[in-house]
Order: structure tokens, then sequence, then C-alpha cells
């Protein structure tokens, strides 16, 4: 683990950096009251800057004297900051040029800049938060969409470690007994015996650790989304697709171009969950070697993606190109997660009889590809638009199949989900050694350890490579 | 005023349990002892219950003898009733109980005493501490009389201002008959100790003459007991048996009807007793839904008619314990021959110890048994024994003697008190123990009989016995290994009779032991061989097989835990300097002083968080820990 160097002040852009919002430049530290009165102008003089209190104002470039942007400053006196020592907010534009300019003098100032989660370790080790509070909130800072955000806060309010605490509650009542039978062989007291010891981890440990686990597996796509492949022949309107919706949708969070052999993909907002859209590269039979790379990527998506959109051209009999794409999704047995679109019904002729266009290609797909849901394809036009919120509609759908409909109210983290799945294992293994007719101190050594797994997610009992992981977990600034 | 004219090495306060393994270790290790006890004939005296062992007790008493202790050997040789607990379930968690001849138990051992070299007793009561720049040199007796000792341990029991109460009436004494320790108590604090006051309690003692024990359930003594020390070979005191009855409601009735007057519940007792080890008005009020209660008369010797009823500790009214007495079966026509009574007493708040049992304060000086906060006589014995120790390796400036919690019982006890304190009497606890699967009593002397022998404490008759003992499990091992089970009708038969399932192959012995329902003492039915085996052997050679994967399992977790066991704290750290603490850390650290960051984890309140802040402060000063802890 990294050393702390506590005695420095640091900063860091506390928000995105993007551009036409409010961004927030943190300062935590020593240097941070004077960074208050020497490099922010108030509008109105302030001698003593009272704790707490937004100021508006600008902030200065101390070489030249000049204003660098109009801002709102706040200062939070220790120990009452986030991490109990002095804390400065400047809130900025958040255009790139000014905001990273307000750090830039920060730290030609005398502060550092922040390592990953600095500032939630300070907290962490100043005794402001607990590891669950502060895992919460690497969640918080790095959540990319709204749903995930309510995640994080639910984890934030303790739902979590309460309803850990409630398992812990059952093992320790089933340890209870179990000592008490091992302690006093010859007292003649009242114990859950064996069967009631039984049941109860069966009901109250196993089966709601269980359901955090799924919950977890859940979770997972509203944190960190899922990912949408757009698959098709060549030429099909992939590409078109993908720009249609980057310009549809204004919930754009990022747009990362690409070489024509590379998968060019989208992130947009659908029903509250960030969606990845990915284009693949051409598919066709007899790659050369250079194509052979892309398609090589290709494949693995089919097998990774959490929905795969088979785009077909409506105005055109289904080609050998088409059916090799949908050999794809085949090999990988994934025409579950697979929704049909037919694509430019906006090409001359295809309105007219565009239903009977749609019935021959479905009937054309179900004949190869039998297993495909050809029931209720996404009719679509990149060029006009015609479609798209049917689309996204039907991903939505899609998601919220595979997901449940409502976001899971106790958030987990994949630490959270290792130290879950190991108390789960302990306290099978505790079961079976009852049930094996072995000793009891045996099933009592097991349930311990499920106990002492659970202390992890608390933070009772933190060992090493959580502290570490947990920390690295964090991105910059929060 | 008077000084001793000789000037020992080690004085030993009280010569209780703790007080006899204290000054027997130090003599033994060849330090000119003094032993100071108030009364001559209550040297090892059972205060409450003639009994010694039991679940985790039992283990202590086995740690204690491996070390070269005297508690073993002293119950081997007085015990009456010897009784093997948990036989049903695992090795690890089966344990030895032994009823004593309460008299021959403390006349032994003060014969033991007297016998042995470097070792002088004497009567007298300690008045005070005497104290010189931080330092012991003495005591004080109430008669003027001072003894001068490089070191000083005391362990003064329930005699630190001791009352006892027997319904509304209270009075000073250290145990029912003698007197308590006033002035020590306050000399103590006057050196600036922070001092508790808890409570204990015991029954009336009954005269066996009156008991009809007719109709009562017998429970007899083991056929052929296991003995506790290495040296015994068999026990061959008398044995007798115990007797079990129960309370009633009749009986319940009567203690209800005393409560206004039980100084437990009309708030006169203040200090804080042992939730494991309630009085009967205790259970009764806080369990009104029990029907009855088990009570356990126990012999309080062979040449004595007095009865101990274990489970009805009480210190109600007189005329209420007769009441309560009488409405019992077996007891209609019993005469108390003793009353049940109640004590408080002061105890010293063990965190201002180190784990060598010396304290934080007054250099020199020594704390051991109740004194500390724990009951019982094996609790006691056990920190009698490693003060003993410390005090005379001090003296010969050799490192001290600090068991972990994964090498003994012995280790977790005093990490407990030292780190957590106590806010009732302590007592052990198998489940206090994290390795307790690795802490058994069959394996007491396998842990710790080395150390003990390269202490000194260990003499030439156990060493060799132990020796003999580790030879005799390899070629238990070897011969499990040899034995080869065939498949056959006779094996089929064996096998289906204890509830196992039939083998295809001929498999070793050792194999088939690994089957949780497969024993060898139901192997031997088969291979009368293996009858040879003694109890303990069995037992180490059995763990080694049926639970080697949770022992290794075990093992694996010590390696970690000694890890930061190992990461040592300065003595001179200064805890305020450290950035990220809290002042009630700091405090707490700064007072407790704990010796490596394991122990330090283990102090309630001292967060993760707290123990990163110091690990890096110990980062950045250069100390200690390797990278990868």
């Amino acid at each position: 683990m990294t050393l702390l160097r506590e005695n420095d002040t640091i900063a860091a852009i506390a928000t995105p950096v993007g551009p036409g919002g409010i961004g927030v430049v943190r300062v935590s530290g020593r240097l941070a009251p004077n960074f208050f009165s020497t490099l922010f102008h108030p509008k109105k003089a302030v001698k003593n800057p009272e704790s707490h209190r937004l100021y508006y104002g600008w902030f200065i470039d101390p070489e030249t004297g000049g204003v660098i942007d109009e801002v709102l400053a706040v200062l939070m006196k220790a120990p009452h900051s986030y991490t109990t020592e002095d804390v400065l907010e400047i809130q900025c534009h958040s255009g790139p040029a000014v905001i990273n300019r307000i750090l830039e003098i920060f730290l030609s100032s005398g502060a550092r800049l922040a390592d990953p989660g600095e500032f939630t370790r300070r907290a962490f080790l100043n005794g402001r938060i607990d590891l669950t509070q502060a895992e919460a909130v690497a969640e918080l800072a790095s959540a990319k969409s709204n749903s995930a955000g309510r995640l994080a806060v639910s984890l934030l309010q303790g739902r979590l470690s309460e309803k850990i605490h409630a398992v812990r509650d059952v093992l320790k009542d089933c340890l209870a007994s179990i000592e008490v039978a091992i302690d006093y062989p010859e007292e003649d007291v009242e114990i859950l015996d064996e069967y009631d010891i039984k049941s109860r981890v069966e009901t109250g440990v196993i089966t709601p650790l269980k359901d955090l686990i799924s919950q977890f597996d859940r979770s997972r796509i509203f944190r960190t989304g899922v990912q949408c492949l757009i698959a098709g022949r060549p030429n099909v309107g992939k590409s078109s697709l993908l720009n249609a919706l980057l310009c549809e949708d204004r919930a754009i969070v990022t747009s990362i171009p690409g070489t024509t052999r590379d998968p060019v993909e989208a992130e947009l907002q659908i029903g509250g969950i960030l969606t990845k859209f990915i284009d693949t590269a051409g598919i066709r039979p007899d790659p050369d070697p250079v194509e052979a790379v892309g398609i090589e990527k290709a494949g693995s998506m089919f097998e990774t993606a959490d929905i795969i959109l088979w785009l077909i051209d409506v105005s055109v009999p289904l080609g050998k190109d088409d059916i090799e794409a949908g050999r794809l999704i085949a090999q990988y047995g994934r025409f579950d997660d697979t929704l049909l679109v037919f694509s430019k019904i906006d090409v001359p002729g295809a309105e007219s009889g565009l239903e009977h266009l749609a019935e021959q290609r479905a009937i054309e797909v179900s004949e190869q590809f039998p297993q495909a849901d050809t029931g209720n394809p996404v009719l679509l036009s990149s060029r006009t638009g015609a479609g798209l919120s049917a689309l996204e509609q039907r991903v939505s759908e899609k998601i919220m199949q595979s997901s449940g409909t409502e976001p899971p109210e106790t958030g987990i983290s994949q630490r959270h989900r290792d130290v879950l799945s190991r108390a789960l294992d302990a306290s099978k293994q505790g079961l079976s050694a009852l049930d094996a007719g072995m000793s009891p101190e045996i099933a009592a050594l097991e349930l311990r350890a499920a106990l002492s797994d659970l202390s992890e997610v608390t933070g009772e009992g933190v060992t090493e490579e959580v502290l570490d992981r947990l920390f690295s977990s964090f991105c910059l600034g929060k | 005023m008077s000084v001793y004219p000789e000037k020992f090495g080690v004085m030993v306060i009280g010569a209780g349990h703790a007080g006899c393994e204290a000054a027997l270790a130090s003599a033994r290790l060849g330090i000119s002892t003094c032993l100071l006890t108030i009364n001559l004939d209550c040297i090892a005296a059972m205060s409450c219950n003639p009994a010694i062992g039991g679940l985790a007790k039992g283990q202590l008493v086995r740690e204690i003898d491996a070390l070269g202790g005297e508690m073993g050997r002293n119950i081997d040789a007085t015990g009456i009733q010897f009784r093997r607990l948990n036989t049903s379930k695992g090795p690890a968690v089966r344990a030895t109980r032994a009823q004593a001849d309460r008299l021959l138990y403390r006349l032994r051992m003060k014969q033991v005493l007297e016998s042995q070299d470097n070792l002088q007793i004497h009567q007298a009561m300690a008045a005070g501490l005497l104290v010189r720049d931080g330092r012991v040199y003495g005591i004080i007796t109430t008669i003027g009389q001072e003894f001068h000792a490089e070191r000083v341990i005391v362990t003064t029991g329930t005699f630190l201002k001791g009352v006892i109460h027997i319904g509304m009436n209270r009075f000073e004494a250290g145990r029912l008959g003698d007197p308590p320790s006033n002035r020590l108590s306050q000399s103590i604090s006057e050196q600036g100790f922070q001092m508790g006051r808890l409570k204990t309690g015991t029954p009336p003692r009954l005269d066996a003459k009156t008991i009809d024990f007719s109709v009562l359930d017998i429970q007899e003594s083991d056929p052929s007991p296991t003995p506790f020390s290495i040296l015994t070979d068999r026990i061959s005191t008398p044995q007798r048996p115990c007797y079990i009855t129960y309370t009633n409601s009749k009986t319940h009735r009567f203690i209800e009807s005393g409560l206004d007057r039980s100084p437990l519940f009309a708030g006169v007792i203040k200090g804080t007793g042992a939730r494991y080890c309630p009085s009967i008005e205790d259970k009764i009020h806080r369990f009104p839904d029990r029907e009855r209660h088990q009570v356990f008369l126990e012999p309080e010797g062979l040449d004595t008619v007095e009865v101990y009823p274990n489970g009805i500790s009480t210190s109600l009214p007189m005329d209420i314990q007769i009441k309560m007495v009488h409405s019992i079966r077996g007891l209609e026509k019993a005469q108390i021959m003793r009353p049940g009574y109640a004590i408080e007493y002061d105890f010293s708040n063990p965190q201002q110890l180190k784990p060598t049992l010396e304290t934080m304060l007054i250099k020199g000086l020594y704390l051991a048994g109740q004194i500390n906060g724990t009951s019982g006589y094996e609790e006691a014995g056990a920190q009698g024994l490693i003060a003993g120790i410390n005090a005379a390796r001090s003296l010969r400036d050799e490192p001290p003697l600090i068991l972990d919690r994964s090498q003994a019982y012995i280790g977790v006890l005093i990490d407990d008190l030292v780190t957590k304190g106590t806010k009732e009497p302590y007592r052990m606890f198998t489940s206090r123990a994290e390795y307790r699967l690795l802490l058994r009593e069959d394996n007491a002397h396998a842990r710790l009989t080395p150390i003990g022998r390269e202490i000194g404490l260990v003499d030439d008759a156990s060493w060799e016995r132990f020796q003999k003992k580790q030879e005799r499990i390899k070629e238990t091992m070897r011969m499990l290994n040899e034995i080869k089970v065939t498949p056959g009708r006779e094996t089929e038969a064996w096998l289906s009779s204890i509830g196992s399932t039939p083998i295809r192959q001929q498999i070793p012995l050792a194999e088939l032991l690994k089957r949780p329902e497969v024993t060898i003492e139901a192997a031997s039915e088969l291979f009368p061989v293996l009858d040879e085996i003694p109890e303990d052997t069995r037992c180490q050679v059995e763990i080694e097989t049926k639970y080697q994967g949770y022992v290794k399992r075990q093992e694996e977790e010590i390696e970690k835990f000694r890890q930061w066991e190992s990461v040592k704290l300065p003595d001179d750290i200064d805890y305020s300097s450290i950035p990220g603490l809290t002042r009630e850390v700091v405090e707490k650290l700064q007072r407790q002083r704990p010796d490596s960051i394991g122990r330090a984890s283990r102090i309630s309140g001292i967060t993760p968080a707290a123990i990163t802040a110091i690990r890096i402060h110990l980062k950045k000063l250069g100390i200690g820990e390797k990278e990868n802890c």
C-alpha cells in the first residue's frame, strides 16, 4: 500500500470534465483556507470566511492577476468536512480549459494532485466514515447514471449493513447454542437442537446470502450498465444506426471513434440504465488476414454482450453474409438475447410493401434459424429516425427481462460479493458438517468463519488486501 | 518498624491458586522466593466448589502441567472423582473435570511448597507496597514488618476489601471465616491503579448424613480416568460419586418470598457478578419460565460429610436458605453446615498490565489471579505461573515468556485480559479460543512442554515421559497405517454395526478413520491391539486423521495471525504524534501500550483505520514491518 503523506494539501477535479455544466475542484489540507483568501476574490470583501457558506466571486490567476472564471467558493473548516481537514471547493464552469487551469493554479500554489480515492481514504483514516460507506462513495463517484446513483445512496444509508447484521444475528444465535452445548455439557439448559440450527442457518443465513448475491448479479447492470452489440453483414446500416442513436439521444455519455475494423461505441441512457452500443467490424466469410483480427474481436463480443441487435436489410432477400452473421449468434447461443432489427425501411419502394417485405425476411430468417424470435422485429430507418424510439423501448424491455424491473434495494460491490459468497460457502460447509455428523466444534468453526467474513463488509476485522483493493478502485478525487 | 533480614528475589502476596504457582515457579527457577499468607492453614484453599478442570479449564490445567506447574499433579493426587466431558464430541472440546478432596488438596500443596528449595513461607498480612522511583522494592505488613524483594507478585484473590453478604447482613471478610485485606487495596489504588468491584457467590454446604441419596440420580467417576499430569501414571485416590437433584416450583416460591431481603435485588451489592455463574435467585428472576434447575451434590472430601450443592449459589437470608434447601428432593432434612454467601471484592483493571503480567505503572510489580478480574482456580493458577516465570526471568535478564493466542489457552486468557479488560469475573471458555481445534487437552504437552523445558521448569522425569509420549504417537500413526482393513463379512458386519458403509478394497485403518463414524475405540473391536493405545494418544492421532483439513486450515490462519503479532510496537511510541488518530484512540493506546500491531488491533475501539494510521507512521519511522504484511 502506498504511503500516506497526510500533511500535504491535495487537490483534484471532483466532477466529470465536459462542456455545458458545473465543475467542482476540491482541495483538502491545511493550505485550503490560505487558497480561499489568496486565489479567490469575493464580490463583497470577506475578512474571516464562515465555514460552510457559499461565496460568490472570481477565481484569480496569481501570476497575471487576471480572472480565470466566475465561481462559487465554499470553505469547510476542520473537522466538519468530508476529510475532517480544512476543505475548499470551487464551483466553476466545467469546460476543460477552465477547470484544468484552476487545478493547475492550486498545484502550482503548493497543493499536490490527489491520488485516486485519496479524499475518501483520508475520510476513512480520520474515522469520518466506515468501510462500507467509503466503498459506496467510490461507487457513487463512478456511477454514471441515475439508477446507479440511487443504488449507491441506499448503500450509504446502510441498507446492506442492515441486512448483513440480520444474518450475523442468526449466525450468532446458532453459534451461541453450539457453544453452550460445548462449554456446558452438563448443564440442563434449553438450546437450539441440531435440527433448529440447521433450519435457521438455511433460512436465516444461506437464503438471504444467496438473495444478496443474486441482487449483486442484477445490480451490476445498474452500476456498470449493459453492452448492446450491433451485428449484421457489412453495409447493413450498423454505423448509420449508431450515428442515429448518437444524434437522437441527448443523454450521450461518451462517443469513442474507431477505425472501420474496430468496434465503434456509444453510451446512452435507456430507461435509466447505461447502455453501451457497440458496432462490430464487418462479418464476412473468408476474411483476409487484416480483417481476421477485427472478426476475432467481434466474436468475443458475441459472447459477452448483454444484448445483440441483428440488423437485416429489409429491402433485399437474406444473403450469404446475413446468414453468416446469424450463424455467429447461433454459435454463441445468444438468440435468446437477440433483437431482430429490419433496417432501411426508407429505401424507395419499401414503404408501400413494408409489411410484406418484413414478413418475407422473417420467414427467411426462421427457415435458417428456427430458434430466432421473428415475431416482432423492430422496423428501423436510421436516416429518418423512424423506429428509433421503438428500438430503445425494446432494448429497455430486454434489459429489464434479464435484470428484474426494479433496481435492487441494496447495492453491493464486487468485494461485497466475494465476501458474501465466501460466507455462503462457509455456512454451507457448516451445514454439511452437521449433516455428516461431525463434532459440533467443526460446524462452529465454519459458522464463525462466515461471521468473520461478514464483518469485513462493515469494516470490522479488515485485512490489508481489502484496504488495498478498496482504495485502488477509487476514481480520482473521490 | 523492622526489616526482615533476608532480601528476596521474588515476593508473592497470597497463597491461593495463583500464589502457589507463582512462588513455586520462581523458586524452581532458582530465585530466592518468599510466599506470604494470612493463614498458613489456608494455603491453596478451594473457597468455592471443590473441583478442578472442566471445559477450557481442563485445558488450562494441562497447560500448567506442561509448563512445569503444580496444579495438575496436585489434583491427580487428591481428586476423588474424575470425569471426561464431551466424550461424544470431538477431541478439541473434550475436557477432564475432577472433584477434589478439599482438605487433601491444600495439605498436599502446602507440603510441596514446604519442601521446595529457595522458598520461604510466612504468615503475615500485607498492608502496603513499598515503592521508590516507580519501582517496587517490597511490602510492609500490618504489624509493621518490611519484607524487601526485587519483584513482588500480588495474588490476593477475593481478599481486597472483601465484604460478605448474607441476607441484609454484611461484614468484612476475605472468605467466610478469614479476614479481608483492606490496607493493601488502599495502598495499590494509591499507586494510581484503576480499581473496580466484582462479586461472586457460593452455595450453602450441606451435611451428607442428612441427605437422602437413595432417591437421587447418581453420577459415578469414569472407570479409568486420565490424569492431568504427565507425571501421574494413574489415579489412585478412592473415587466418590456425585448426585443430581433439582429445584422445583416450591423452591422457587420460597426464593421469591425472600427477594426483598436479597442484597442482590435490594441493590446492596454494587459489584458486578458473572453472567455465567448466577446465583439461584438470579436464575429464577431471569428465567421465570424454567420449572426446575439442576443441582449437583458434590462430596467435599473423603473424610468429611460436607457436601457442595453446585447450582444453588445464594446470598439470601438464612431462613430462606433453609427453606429453599428443604424444598429440594433428597434434601428435605438436609442440615446447612455453612451458609451460602455473596462476596464483593476489589480488582485492578487488567488493562494496566503488560502481557508479562507486570504492571505498567510500577516496575517489578506483577498481578495475577482474581485481582485481575478473573474467576476460577485454573485461570488463577495459569496467571500465577506466568507471573512467577516472568518475575524470575526478568531477574535473570532473560526475555519474558509471552504465549500467544495460537499457542495456549493461557495466551488467550492473558491477551483477553490485557487488551480487552473485563467487566465481570472472567472465565475461560473454549469458544474464546480462535484456534480451538489446535488447543486441546491431549496436545497440551506437545504444545508447551518444550517451552517449559527451555525455561527450566520441566524436570527430567517429566521431560523423559514427554518424549516417550511423542514417540508413542508416532508409533501409533505408523501402526494405523500398517493395519489394513480387508473387505469381508466380518468387516462389513462391524462397519454396519457402527453405522458405516462397506469398503470395496483393502485400505489402511488410518484411511478408514477419516470417516466421522469410525473411531479408534470402535475399531478396537476388530483390532484388539488398539485397546492398548492411551486416550491422549488416541485423541491426537484421531484428530490428525479425521480433522486433517480443518487442522491445516487453522494452522494457515495462525500463520496470518502471527504476521501481525510479529509487527512490534516500540515502547516509547508517541501516539499523540500520529496523524489521523482520534483523541480517544490516542488515550487508549498511550494507556495500554500494546506490544504489537496484532494486540493493538484487538483493543476495543481501535479501528482498522487507526491501525492503518499507526502502520503508516511506523513505516515513516522506518520501523519493523516487512512489505508483505
